[in-house]
């Protein structure tokens, strides 16, 4: 019985082996970081010689004059700004920034400013999102003097923290 | 009288080993034999962190090409000549962290060489990967693609993928 115990016991795992299975754990890992991508559709806009009646209207409008395409895999926030001081100086005349105006097209118009101002945000990421402004210069026949005025503007997209 | 004695116990200790000896002579070769097994060259596959680009294309691979792969399968037959069947599935429906719902089958797998079309989904059901009712050795790679896009949340992910094997009985 000593001997054939051990036996008995052998052949019973055996048999509980039958079918046997075994296993490996694999771990699969990926770290996704924040990206954001954006693309404008145009480096520079210009607006068109000014004339009489652009003045008489008080300003010089140009809509879709820039188109943000953007991507974001996490939450975003598209703002505007400048780091100019004024729209430039023409024999000692310094066209304020106040004059320059934008808007997402369909909004309200308001002034450039040297804070940066969000035009749209999101807390969800986006692909392909295209975030269209429309520009507006105020015209004054009593102070612009002829010459060329202009700034940047700093379109600046960044990820909001989730 | 205390000779005798230490014969006694010299005859008792030699008689023991002779009946296991015996008993291990009587017992059929095959409770000895060896089972198919297998082995995995890494028990992490880590895929690059996505750029844009990737996130463009909807997913990232590790193993696009011939004779690369993400994971090597080293299948011992053992000596049994038994047949096996090796599986695999994701051990969870969901990564970690679980609050970005993202699905495992969200991970695709074929074996290298087969073509792009033939990845299937990690799913939490066994699927078999590769079986031999002849039994018999064999490595098997296996290609991985993650689907990966903007909707994606920034987090580090992680899935446990259950490699089994079943030995035919």
């Amino acid at each position: 019985m000593t001997v054939l115990g051990p036996v008995k016991i052998l052949a019973w795992l055996l048999l509980a082996t039958a079918g046997l299975r075994a296993a490996e754990t694999v771990s699969v890992t990926m770290t996704v970081s924040p990206v954001v991508v954006v693309q404008l559709s145009t480096a520079s806009i210009a607006f068109p010689e000014i004339t009489a009646s652009d003045f008489d209207a008080g300003f010089v409008e140009i809509e879709a004059a820039v188109s943000v395409t953007l991507s974001s895999n996490t939450g975003w926030a598209l703002s505007v700004k400048t780091a100019a001081a004024d729209l430039g100086t023409v024999n000692g005349y310094a066209k304020p920034l106040i004059d320059l105006e934008w808007r997402r097209s369909g909004g309200t118009y308001v002034p450039i400013g040297s804070v940066d101002v969000i035009a749209e945000s999101s807390t969800q990421g986006i692909t392909n999102h295209t975030v269209v402004f429309d520009i507006r210069m105020r015209l004054h026949w009593s102070r612009d003097l002829p010459g060329t005025y202009g700034l940047y503007l700093d379109l600046t997209l960044a990820e909001l923290a989730p | 009288m205390n000779h005798v004695s230490q014969r006694g116990r010299r005859s008792g200790a030699t008689g023991l080993p002779t009946l296991l000896v015996l008993c291990f002579l009587w017992l059929p070769w095959s409770l000895l034999a060896v089972d198919p097994a297998f082995t995995v060259d890494t028990l992490n596959v880590t895929f690059d962190t996505p750029t844009a680009l990737t996130l463009d294309a909807g997913a990232s691979e590790i193993g696009a090409a011939t004779n690369d792969y993400a994971l090597l399968i080293t299948v011992d037959g053992g000596d049994t000549g038994k047949g096996w069947s090796l599986h695999i599935k994701a051990a969870n429906s969901l990564f970690l962290p679980g609050v970005m719902a993202k699905g495992c089958e969200d991970v695709r797998w074929k074996q290298d060489g087969d073509g792009a079309n033939a990845y299937r989904l990690l799913t939490t059901t066994e699927s078999l990967v590769e079986a031999r009712p002849g039994g018999g050795p064999a490595i098997i790679r296996l290609d991985l693609r993650m689907l990966v896009d903007w909707s994606d949340p920034p987090a580090a992910y992680s899935l446990d993928m259950t490699i089994s094997m079943t030995v035919d009985d």
